[in-house]
């Protein structure tokens, strides 16, 4: 206990013992202050949680006194007594930091410490100067402190900015490292990714498009759930591909739309067409969305084209992802190819 | 022969932009700020400028600023940011694309934005019809307003569409796809949309 006492005071352990010697052989405050101080005193582990426990031993110690009347001691003893837990209380509060513990009983706690400290005072004055002459005195100790803090209101304010600034201070080397930690994670993975595959400009390539994408999403384009927007998802769509693919997408996207299940539907066939673009035609792939009275997704390559009766049965991506999921969803698809490329239409009306 | 001066902070691009230029266009000078910038345009007067949208010392704007009028401007950016773009453009620049660009897409750019077309990537194409949408019909002023017409333009350059591949597309002739064109870029500088306004104050370039 004294310990505890000792570490949080910043006094050597025993001097405190010392103290609490001293007053036990004055009239046994030191005893009670001793009981009442390990009731108040957090344990350890910074439980804070047992206003119960304090309460008791505040009334323990009141009751203490009153056993022993007229003691000359007392009547310096109990107020002094009273002081002591009460400043005790408020220090057990507060951090060495100097900030309030953030508990739910912080409040009523500080309450309870300084109303035993103000009633200590006051009884310490009463039993010299009698009631009367205790309200006056009382009374200049409130102008006094009033005009003691117009005198230091600069400082004060000082030391207030101060904190201010500390604390931006602290804001700001948070961003930095979070911007670190961000540069790191990904630039600096992916240059020492290229280092290694130097020899691939394939893959070279593909790193650095996927790179870039990670960090121009994260600078400009803050939010966005691939699972509940349309620009979101198809940007994703895109991004997944590019890094499968040694492909470029273009996405551009007017408007935007919260993705319901007909939506993930459409999201679902522009996928498959982005796919089929990246697999069979390569080069350069354009995306296009346009939310209006209907939702279009056009999707752009630049390859050699086909022509969709051609294709064989058993290969389902065509007729079954596209069509089939647009139909369900009260959609459309269209497809146009020439030797010159070859575009997907995803047509969606808004409301079904 | 088109006479170029290409600013960018980066050595490194520059270097690479001048590598790539074809036979026609021909690189009289270089800048790395906006004060080298303006000083080399006056002295060389060239027929395009290559402005990297992003310059240490003020920015791309500062630069419009000064030489605004007697020079055509080719904004160059990495970024896809819709404020950087609107801003330059609306400060004069007669097109915008983006650095990972091939040679040729630039040569051609160069070439378009010398003869005065205008030069729209699809993705400008998208903020172009993001911008005049919507709260579009209340206004009266033609300016706030796409034509049913530029609106199918715009529509086919954000789909990846060539101007040739658009005028095919259209029934139109090159040069009607470029006159539209210029029509969009000269309503995007002068029209007081808001979403306009909001984007080129965006990062208080």
């Amino acid at each position: 206990m004294a310990a505890g006492l000792a570490e949080h005071l910043g006094w050597p352990v025993a001097a405190v013992r010392a103290l609490f010697v001293i007053l036990a052989v004055f009239g046994g405050i030191g005893v009670v202050a001793y009981a009442a101080y390990w009731a108040v005193l957090p344990p350890r582990e910074e439980d804070n949680s047992d206003t119960a426990r304090l309460l008791a031993f505040a009334a323990l110690v009141i009751g203490g006194f009153l056993l022993i009347p007229g003691d000359p001691w007392m009547r310096i003893g109990l107020p002094l007594a009273v002081m002591a837990i009460g400043a005790t209380v408020v220090w057990t509060r507060v951090r060495p930091s100097g900030r309030l513990r953030p508990d739910g009983m912080q409040w009523s706690a500080l309450l309870l410490g300084l109303l035993l400290v103000v009633l200590g005072v006051f009884a310490l004055a009463a039993t010299g100067l009698g009631l009367r002459s205790v309200l006056s005195v009382a009374a200049v100790a409130i102008l006094l402190l009033v005009g003691v803090t117009l005198i230091a209101m600069p400082w004060i304010a000082g030391l207030y900015r101060e904190l201010t600034e500390e604390r931006q201070e602290r804001v700001r080397s948070q961003t930095r490292a979070e911007l670190a930690t961000q540069v790191h994670d990904s630039v600096l993975q992916t240059l020492t990714l290229i280092r290694r595959h130097a020899d691939d400009p394939d893959r070279v390539v593909r790193l650095a498009r996927a790179e870039e994408r990670h960090l121009r999403s994260w600078l400009y384009e803050p939010g966005g759930d691939p699972d509940q927007a349309l620009t979101a998802a198809l940007q994703n769509l895109a991004a997944r591909v590019e890094e499968d693919y040694p492909v470029a997408i273009e996405t551009v996207c007017v408007g935007d739309l919260a993705l319901d299940e007909r939506g993930r539907a459409l999201v679902a066939a522009t996928g498959e067409a982005i796919l089929n673009a990246a697999k069979h035609a390569g080069g350069p792939i354009s995306v296009y969305a346009e939310v209006d009275d209907d939702i279009r997704v056009y999707v752009r390559d630049r390859g050699a084209g086909f022509s969709p009766e051609q294709v064989p049965a058993d290969r389902h991506g065509i007729t079954e992802s596209m069509r089939g999921r647009m139909q369900r969803a009260g959609g459309t698809c269209e497809i146009r190819s020439d030797d010159r490329g070859t575009e997907v239409t995803l047509t969606l009306p808004r409301s079904s | 022969m088109i006479r170029l001066v290409i600013v960018d902070d980066h050595e490194m691009v520059r270097a690479g932009i001048r590598g790539g230029l074809p036979d026609d266009i021909e690189e009289v000078g270089e800048a790395a700020d906006v004060a080298g910038a303006v000083q080399t345009i006056a002295r060389t007067d060239p027929d395009v400028v290559l402005l990297d949208v992003h310059l240490p010392g003020g920015n791309a704007q500062e630069v419009l600023r000064q030489c605004h009028g007697s020079y055509r401007f080719l904004a160059l950016s990495v970024s896809d940011a819709a404020e950087d773009v609107i801003a330059v453009v609306r400060l004069g620049a007669r097109g915008y694309v983006t650095k990972d660009i091939t040679a040729d897409e630039l040569a051609d750019a160069i070439r378009k934005v010398a003869v005065g077309d205008a030069v729209f990537s699809p993705r400008l194409a998208g903020f172009v019809l993001d911008a005049f949408t919507g709260s579009a019909a209340a206004s009266d002023d033609e300016l706030d307003r796409l034509t049913a017409r530029e609106r199918d333009v715009m529509r086919l350059i954000a789909r990846g569409y060539t101007y040739r591949e658009t005028a095919e597309e259209l029934f139109l002739s090159v040069k009607t796809v470029e006159t539209h064109m210029s029509a969009v870029l000269r309503k995007l500088q002068l029209s007081n949309r808001r979403e306009l306004a909001r984007w080129a104050q965006g990062r208080g370039l």
